[in-house]
């Protein structure tokens, strides 16, 4: 069986979480869900997604910090997405310098967002089925 | 004798003098009344703690019904068995107020992360389960705050058939009523959103002029209205407000305007007009506000020294080096730092030895910065 690429999913608001979640399994990834920057923290060391899909404003740890985490201290690779509410640039600027990928600013539309999430994996060398 | 415990208290009491009568009987009252008010406490606790994990449970219980009708495939063959399936669910929750709350929350929370297709499904959504009509209907309550409630619902919903009737709230003579109306238009219709300016009663506070101007920030697509209009209003705010929008979108103003708000009784639209001059670079208009000059108040001839800082050229020398020689501490010094700024240091020495009359302070000051 081939292994299906693991997206990491970190958004605070249960009902986005939950529409993005099943977008993302119909597009036939493997999406792990964090509600916090704890959570995810966890997930990252843990589970080693190859794409990370972000909020910024989260409980506990913040979504920067989770980046930075990313980063500078476990080193890893894997691209990373962030979301954004409007009047939130600067957050957007500090995020693209601690080593996002690419942002999307809320509201967004999952169609597009799938199609950012296939762009970023093709960049990075992955498709759908590994 | 042996007495047991509660005989013991009992005769202790019959033998015990008045006082200390009264002072038992008030202890045991506290002690019952202490004990009633525990109980309640507990019990309102308990009903709390209920109702909040009755409210996660069906949150979730609809979150997921909600996520699995918009994911629907409008292919599969049992697809509209399974829709009516799951919008009957929800209308028939929709009866209560609590789920109704519950699931018109989700709905909105969606919509403000959402664009594209799904949002118009959620816009659609929201009418199919007859969440529209209990917002409509809070648009007719006696109460202002469940029509402000009826509105931002709507206004979240984008639903841009309620413009006449927030349009015939702008002049509400209830303060919240009318400043949610009024963020209303701008949110929801971008074409004319600013239009109720023209026949605004009463002023637009500052705080209200801020949330205006951040609802324009965050509508993409509004579009300035004809602002010659506005400046002409009888009514003192909206001419302010409306000369914020001229700086923040850059707009131009016709000469003949400026020269008349120049003229303005309002000391503030007077301040704002000759900032704009140098904030837009209006060269034109620099000899209008040197003739303007002696008739303006303090505040006024600050503002057209900071303009001809801004916009100086060595015409403007002559006029500076006079006003330099003003009297009043604040406009000479802004004069001699304006002038400063536009001349070498060295003609700059000459202009100040050719004073008439020195304001010595302003002087020594300005001097210690050029030296």
């Amino acid at each position: 069986m081939k292994n299906k690429i693991k997206v990491l999913l970190v958004e605070d608001d249960t009902t986005l979480s939950l529409l993005l979640k099943f977008r993302l399994q119909k597009e036939g990834y493997l999406p792990l869900v964090a509600h916090d920057g704890k959570q995810a923290i966890e997930i990252i060391e843990n589970d080693q997604p190859d794409l990370i899909l972000s909020d910024i404003m989260l409980p506990f740890i913040s979504g920067l910090e989770v980046i930075s985490h990313v980063r500078n201290e476990l080193k890893l690779p894997m691209p990373i997405l962030i979301f954004s509410a409007a009047g939130q640039e600067e957050m957007v600027l500090k995020a693209f310098d601690l080593g996002a990928n690419d942002f999307m600013a809320k509201p967004f539309s999952p169609n597009e967002l799938m199609i950012r999430v296939k762009r970023i994996l093709q960049t990075s060398g992955q498709s759908v089925l590994n | 004798m042996n007495l047991t415990p509660f005989e013991w208290i009992v005769e202790l009491y019959h033998e015990s003098p008045l006082k200390v009568k009264y002072l038992l009987g008030s202890i045991v009252v506290l002690l019952f009344l202490c004990l009633l008010t525990l109980t309640v406490l507990v019990s309102l606790r308990m009903k709390l703690y209920n109702r909040r994990n009755k409210t996660s449970f069906l949150r979730a219980k609809y979150e997921e019904l909600l996520i699995t009708l918009l994911y629907l495939d409008e292919e599969d063959f049992d697809y509209q068995v399974q829709k009516d399936e799951i919008v009957n669910e929800l209308k028939i929750a929709i009866k209560s107020k609590a789920e109704r709350n519950i699931i018109k929350d989700l709905l909105i929370g969606l919509l403000r992360d959402i664009s594209g297709d799904m949002a118009t499904q959620i816009q659609e959504l929201f009418h199919e389960l007859g969440l529209v009509k209990y917002s409509l209907k809070k648009l007719k309550s006696r109460k202002w705050y469940i029509k402000i409630q009826g509105i931002r619902e709507l206004t979240e919903m984008q639903e841009r058939s309620i413009q006449g009737y927030v349009f015939g709230l702008v002049n509400h003579n209830n303060t919240l009523l009318r400043s949610e109306a009024q963020l209303t238009m701008v949110r929801l219709f971008e074409y004319g959103g600013l239009g109720f300016l023209i026949d605004l009663k009463y002023p637009v506070s500052e705080w209200q002029q801020l949330q205006l101007m951040a609802s324009i920030q965050n509508n993409v697509e509004f579009v300035l209205p004809q602002i010659k209009d506005l400046l002409k209003s009888k009514n003192i705010t909206v001419i302010q407000f409306s000369l914020k929008l001229v700086q923040f979108f850059n707009h131009i103003i016709e000469p003949e305007e400026i020269k008349r708000l120049i003229k303005h009784r309002d000391p503030q639209i007077r301040k704002q007009t000759i900032d704009i001059i140098g904030e837009m670079g209006l060269f034109d208009m620099k000899p209008y506000l040197k003739e303007s000059y002696v008739a303006l108040t303090k505040e006024g001839k600050l503002s057209v020294i900071n303009t001809l800082a801004q916009l100086g050229s060595e015409e403007d020398v002559t006029f500076l080096t006079a006003s330099s020689e003003d009297v009043d501490f604040k406009i000479s010094l802004q004069a001699m730092l304006a002038l400063k700024d536009l001349l070498t240091q060295e003609e700059f020495k000459k202009e100040m030895g050719s004073l008439h009359v020195k304001n010595e302070r302003a002087l020594e000051f300005v001097m210690d910065q050029v030296c």
